[in-house]
């Protein structure tokens, strides 16, 4: 994998979207499946960096894995009320 | 008790602003107490489950000491993080250097530094215009997009808009280490 592939590939792992599947449980991104093991810590360093600028731009000092985390509570709520 | 202790106290009565509050001051250690696993877990999975998992549970913890919450979120991740592993038949020998001990010591997120944030706030302006829009798209979706449906958004396509990001990055680092910031 050349540098640029290995930048693209580090980069369509640092967002903070995550698929899901039928029960709602987070599926690794295949992005990260893609990336051999010494380039998955240079991921970890990349998000590291992205969130805290996510953090220091958003009004209420938020990363984009808080507002993805936040916005599932109304689904947990359903499911939660479903089981009850 | 601690702003952390405050925040999980209105977690535990369902409160969605005190679990904000919780989050914001957690998610940054929990992210750093999963740094051995990253290349055998996806940290960004672990850590959004971890977190979601925590609302859920909040409610029937009965937690005590200073940051208690903290303390159990770690181990939370961390058994994910192990379940993940064994799922996935992840058992690739851990650098004994790097193996993680039952107890990371991580402290809370400390406050934010304004001057930070207006430095990069000011090289963010300073990114090209189609660079800083697909990096710009990515922040205000909030992480509730594909990259695939932020680029279509754009007209762009998928690896027009990651090229986009991966160029946006690199004016922002190289703005940032004029600062006297490191990146």
């Amino acid at each position: 994998m050349n540098q640029k592939d290995r930048d693209l590939l580090i980069e369509a792992a640092v967002t903070a979207f995550r698929e899901r599947d039928a029960e709602g449980r987070i599926r690794f991104s295949p992005a990260w499946r893609d990336l051999p093991p010494q380039d998955r810590e240079a991921l970890f360093e990349a998000q590291l960096a992205a969130r805290r600028v996510e953090r220091a731009v958003d009004p209420e000092g938020l990363s984009t894995t808080s507002r993805a985390v936040l916005a599932r509570l109304p689904w947990l709520g359903q499911i939660e009320g479903n089981d009850s | 008790m601690s702003a952390l202790d405050r925040a999980f106290r209105r977690t535990r009565e369902g409160d969605h602003a005190g679990f904000t509050d919780w989050v914001r001051r957690i998610e940054l250690p929990l992210r750093v107490s999963l740094r051995s696993f990253a290349h055998r877990v996806d940290v960004e999975a672990i850590v959004q489950e971890a977190l979601l998992r925590m609302w859920v549970l909040a409610r029937t913890l009965t937690l005590e000491g200073e940051d208690a919450s903290l303390r159990y979120a770690l181990r939370l991740a961390r058994n994910l993080a192990l379940r993940e592993m064994e799922r996935g038949k992840i058992f690739t020998p851990m650098n004994p250097g790097t193996e993680p001990r039952s107890e990371p010591q991580v402290d809370p997120e400390p406050p934010s530094d304004p001057s930070l944030r207006r430095a990069i706030l000011e090289c963010l302006e300073r990114i090209p215009r189609q660079a800083r829009a697909a990096l710009q798209a990515r922040l205000d979706s909030g992480g509730a997009d594909s990259d695939r449906a932020l680029a279509a958004r754009l007209r762009m396509t998928l690896n027009t808009y990651l090229q986009n990001i991966v160029r946006a990055r690199k004016h922002f680092a190289r703005c940032l280490e004029s600062k006297g910031i490191s990146p």
